[in-house]
């Protein structure tokens, strides 16, 4: 596993992209790679909204951090992530929030960040399957 | 250039010449032919392909063994004349006769028609997956925008106009290379990511394991080994999916790095990191490969049993 992961982290050095949609995309395919890689499930419950927006993430573990990055195109914002985190996020090779969250979203890509205020999250669950993401649009969350 | 690849051909030009009813030329290329064969007359189909790269000798001789074992049964074998009523058998034994003839990987163009389909955006191992800098690296993946070769489009033709009317199709595309054991790979290449057909993938794996018990393969996703972009089968794939049918295509990747272990001095040799020299290891691999082909025949036949 440990030398897939590495395969992986190298196919995701490879992808240079520049544009932010682009690189959000980038994310998403090694977010699920590395799930795959691992053979772990991935459920996505709900549909992202239209448009580019924030999402908090609600997430416990950073296999959940990465099940949610699977589950809809986001660029993460690593400055509000645990340090431990960053690093694996670095050594996975995956693509984060380089430019102020307004010119990302600006540039029509998500953002993801450990945000409690954010009108729409990606909460995670842990599963005997794997992981399930719940995608809570505000609309959702006023029914909720 | 004929005589260079005169070993497939000529077996090739035999088949043809016994079962001319049969074969058809797909395309010429350099003057060289891509041939195939048709069998049967029922829904579902079995295409069986080899040659797609031209090192990799081994991967046509297995299809034109498993061709001229049908050839030589129909003149007698009623169960085979049954599962051909349930079922067609396409074989293409060599899709890049220029690149057997020159004994090199890719086409006359320097392409390999393995990487040269519509290249998905993400995905694809540095290099190895497909590279568009130059044809004279290997796996170049032709220029971008450039329409595809004509082996690959012969290839895709042939495949959708097969599938078009069937309800269920297996390909099986015989190729030598990478590790030391033989592997069974499924798609996706461009992704390690499920594909949306994995239950009927995993329900081929388990048929496979009671149906052959102790067999050699490793039954794994493509992407598992390495990620390519341009991959002709996901192309298909994703296209049949697209048009509402089931296409389930396989890769036979032979492990020649067993045979350059048994015998180091053919490594040396281009060829020889593809394939069996020594007679009797060639013969090994030639019969080696026909319990799967007849597992396939008849997971094809029955796919409504099991499916």
């Amino acid at each position: 596993m440990m030398l897939r992961l590495a395969g992986l982290a190298l196919d995701a050095r490879a992808m240079t992209c520049r544009d932010v949609v682009e690189r959000a995309q980038s994310a998403r395919w090694i977010a699920a790679n590395a799930l795959a890689t691992r053979g772990i499930h991935l459920a996505v419950e709900g549909t992202a909204p239209r448009g580019a927006r924030v999402f908090g993430l609600r997430a416990t573990t950073f296999a959940a951090a990465i099940a949610a990055i699977a589950a809809v195109p986001v660029l993460i914002d690593a400055a509000t992530l645990p340090r431990h985190w960053r690093y694996l996020l670095r050594a996975l090779g995956m693509p984060v929030l380089t430019e102020p969250p307004a010119a990302a979203i600006a540039a029509g890509a998500s953002v993801l960040g450990c945000d409690a205020d954010a009108p729409c999250e990606l909460a995670v669950d842990e599963g005997w399957q794997g992981y399930r993401v719940r995608i809570a649009a505000p609309q959702r969350m006023l029914v909720a | 250039m004929k005589q260079l690849a005169a070993g497939p051909l000529a077996a090739i030009e035999r088949l043809v010449a016994a079962q001319p009813e049969a074969a058809s030329v797909l395309a010429h290329v350099d003057d060289l032919p891509i041939h195939a064969f048709r069998f049967g007359s029922g829904k579902p189909v079995l295409i069986v392909t080899g040659g797609v790269h031209g090192l990799e000798r081994i991967g046509s001789e297995v299809a034109i063994a498993f061709l001229g074992s049908l050839v030589t049964r129909l003149a007698w074998d009623q169960v085979l004349h049954d599962a051909l009523a349930r079922c067609r058998v396409v074989v293409v034994p060599l899709v890049n006769p220029v690149g057997m003839a020159r004994a090199q990987r890719a086409n006359g163009n320097g392409v390999d028609l393995m990487r040269n389909a519509p290249a998905h955006p993400l995905g694809g191992t540095p290099l190895l997956g497909g590279q568009r800098i130059s044809p004279r690296l290997p796996w170049f993946m032709g220029a971008a925008g450039a329409p595809m070769e004509t082996e690959a489009r012969a290839l895709v033709d042939l495949v959708e106009a097969e599938t078009a009317a069937s309800p269920f199709a297996l390909a099986l595309d015989c190729h030598s290379g990478f590790g030391f054991i033989d592997r069974l790979w499924y798609p996706y290449a461009r992704t390690r990511e499920p594909l949306p057909d994995r239950p009927a993938i995993d329900a081929l794996g388990r048929l496979l394991d009671n149906a052959l018990p102790n067999h050699v393969y490793r039954f794994e996703q493509t992407a598992q080994a390495y990620t390519i972009r341009g991959d002709l089968w996901d192309y298909l794939y994703d296209r049949r999916r697209d048009a509402g049918g089931v296409l389930l295509p396989l890769t036979l990747e032979m492990g020649s790095w067993a045979w350059v272990r048994k015998n180091p001095l053919q490594g040396l040799s281009s060829l020889g990191r593809f394939n069996p020299i020594k007679p009797h290891r060639q013969r090994r691999t030639l019969r080696r490969h026909l319990p799967l082909f007849e597992f396939l025949l008849h997971a094809a036949a029955s796919y409504d049993a099991w499916l």
